[in-house]
C-alpha cells in the first residue's frame, strides 16, 4: 500500500488502506470516479471505502491522473520508454500499471504516451500454498504445465506459488523465470519482492524470446517459467521442452473447451498438464487439472 | 571608544558591500551549475535512461543554492509532491527574481516529463535560456558586483571620516 501513496489522492489512499487482502485493481480515469476491483467484484471508491453509489465516489481530474502517471514514473518517463511502448509501467515491486492515453509514435512504432487519460493499477498478491491442491498432479514428477484463466483470474499468483513449491522438493530444480513485466518476481533493486524459493533466477523486463534463447543457454535451468504466452510462442517452447527443460507457463483462456478449440495439436509435445482457474468465488481458485489429452485428473 | 566604533562601522559597511557583491557571484555560479547540469542530464537520459532521482542523487558538486535545489527536487519526487518546486521557494533559495525562480522551477518540473527525444529538445531549450541568463549575470557581476564591494568600503570610510 505504501507504494500507492504517491499515486492516489490522499482521501483515496486513506480509504484503500483500510481494506484488507483482496484488492486487485484500482482504475483512475480522468474526470471519472475511481473504480476498484476487490475480491473479484467492481466498486466505486468513496472516502469511507467501497461503495456501489457513484454519487459518493471520489473522482480524479486530468491533472490527478497526469500527476499519478509522473509519480509512477518517478518523474522519469524516459526511463520507462520500453515499457510504455507496450502500454504499461512497472515502477517497482510487482505493481503493473496499464496506461491509457494518446500514443506518441515514430512511424508506426509507439515510443511513449501523452495526454494520459487512465491508469489501471494492478496490485500483485502472493498467496502461499494456493497451488498445493494441484501439486501432486504437477510436480510428481515435474510436468510441463499450462495455467489458464481469464484476465485477473490469478494465473500469475498460482504460477508464483508453483515455482515456490518446486523449491521444497527433495531434489529442487533450478528455475529460470522469464519475467517480461516484472510481475512474477516483483524485482526491486536487484532483489525479488516475492518468495520464489532458493533455486530461482529471474530475467526481468526482457522479451520472452531473449529469455528463451540466451537465458536457457546461460542459466541452464531445469524449469522455465513465463507468463502470458501466446500461440506463436508454442514452437519455441516445444524446442525448449525437447531440450529437456520443463515449462511452467500461463495463458489467457476460458476453460478446456477454449483450449481445445485452438487445436490440441498445437499444444502437443509442449504441455502435459493444464490447470484451469476460475474467479467464481475468488481469483486463483482451481477449476480443474487436466492431462495432455484433456482428461480431468482431480475429479 | 570612537576608534572602535569607527572600525565597527567600516567593517559593517564593507560586509554589506561584499555581501551584495557575493550575491552577484552566486547568481553566476547558479547559472553555470544549471548549464553543466543540463549537459549531464542530456547524456544520462540519452545513453543510460537514468531515473531523475538517481541523476539528482549523484549531483554532489556545484554551489550551495544549486545543491539545495537538487536536494529539494529529489525529496519532492520521492514524496510525490506536485509541483516539484515552487517559484517563490526557488526565488528565496537562489536569491533571484520571482520570474527567474519560475523559470528554474519550470526546468526541474520539465525534467523526466516526456520521452528521451523530447527531453533532449526541452533541455536544449532551457540551456539557451540559462546561457542567456548567465551572460547577463556575468555582465551584472562585472559592473555592479565589483562596484558594490568598493562602495561598501567607501561608504564606511566616509562615515568614519565624518565621525572623526
Amino acid at each position: 500500500m505504501r507504494r500507492l501513496k504517491n499515486l492516489l489522492p490522499a482521501s483515496a489512499f486513506n480509504a484503500l488502506s483500510a481494506l484488507g487482502v483482496g484488492l486487485q485493481e484500482i482504475r483512475l480515469r480522468a474526470d471519472k470516479p475511481i473504480t476498484v476491483l476487490y475480491k473479484g467484484k467492481k466498486y466505486f471508491l468513496s472516502e469511507n471505502g467501497l461503495t456501489l453509489k457513484r454519487n459518493s465516489a471520489i473522482s480524479v481530474s486530468v491533472s490527478d491522473v497526469r500527476s499519478a502517471f509522473l509519480n509512477a514514473c518517478q518523474h522519469s518517463v524516459h526511463s520507462f520508454a520500453g515499457q510504455l511502448a507496450d502500454g504499461f509501467l512497472s515502477p517497482d515491486g510487482g505493481i503493473r500499471i496499464g496506461v491509457g492515453g494518446t500514443a506518441v509514435t515514430e512511424g508506426s512504432k509507439v515510443v511513449s504516451f501523452k495526454d494520459i487519460s487512465s491508469l489501471n493499477i494492478r496490485i500483485p498478491s502472493e498467496i502461499k500454498n494456493c497451488s498445493l491442491p494441484a501439486v501432486k498432479y504437477l510436480l510428481s514428477p515435474i510436468r510441463n504445465v499450462l495455467i489458464v484463466s481469464g484476465p485477473g483470474g490469478g494465473k500469475t499468483t498460482f504460477l508464483r506459488d508453483l515455482i515456490y513449491q518446486t523449491s521444497l522438493l527433495r531434489n529442487p530444480p533450478n528455475v529460470l523465470v522469464a519475467d517480461e513485466r516484472n510481475e512474477i518476481s516483483g524485482t526491486e533493486g536487484g532483489a525479488a519482492r516475492f518468495d520464489l524459493g532458493d533455486f530461482c533466477d529471474c530475467v526481468c523486463m526482457a522479451d520472452k524470446i531473449f529469455a528463451f534463447a540466451s537465458g536457457v543457454r546461460t542459466m541452464t535451468p531445469d524449469v522455465l517459467a513465463c507468463d502470458e504466452i501466446s500461440m506463436k510462442d508454442l514452437p519455441s517452447l516445444r524446442e525448449i521442452s525437447a531440450d529437456g527443460v520443463k515449462l511452467f507457463c500461463t495463458m489467457h483462456g476460458d476453460g478446456p473447451v477454449d483450449i481445445e478449440s485452438r487445436g490440441t495439436d498445437n499444444f502437443a509435445g509442449v504441455f502435459e498438464r493444464y490447470v484451469f482457474l476460475t474467479d467464481k468465488n475468488m481469483a486463483g481458485e482451481i477449476d480443474g487439472v487436466y492431462d495432455e489429452k484433456m482428461r480431468r485428473l482431480d475429479a | 571608544m570612537k576608534i572602535v566604533l569607527c572600525l565597527i562601522i567600516l567593517c559593517a559597511s564593507s560586509y554589506v558591500g561584499f555581501t551584495v557583491s557575493g550575491a552577484y557571484k552566486r547568481k553566476v555560479r547558479l547559472y553555470e551549475d544549471l548549464l553543466l547540469f543540463c549537459g549531464r542530464v542530456k547524456s544520462q537520459v540519452a545513453y543510460f535512461q537514468s531515473r531523475l532521482v538517481d541523476i539528482l542523487a549523484e549531483t554532489d558538486s556545484g554551489g550551495a543554492e544549486f545543491r539545495r535545489l537538487c536536494s529539494e527536487t529529489k525529496d519532492a519526487v520521492a514524496s510525490g509532491r506536485n509541483p516539484l518546486l515552487d517559484a517563490s521557494a526557488v526565488s528565496e533559495i537562489c536569491g533571484v527574481s520571482l520570474s527567474d525562480g519560475g523559470t528554474i522551477a519550470g526546468f526541474f518540473e520539465a525534467l523526466g516529463g516526456s520521452d528521451g527525444k523530447n527531453q533532449q529538445a526541452v533541455i536544449s531549450g532551457y540551456e539557451n535560456i540559462f546561457s542567456a541568463r548567465l551572460t547577463a549575470a556575468r555582465g551584472e557581476l562585472k559592473t555592479k558586483g565589483g562596484l558594490s564591494g568598493k562602495l561598501g568600503v567607501f561608504v564606511g570610510l566616509f562615515v568614519v571620516i565624518l565621525c572623526l
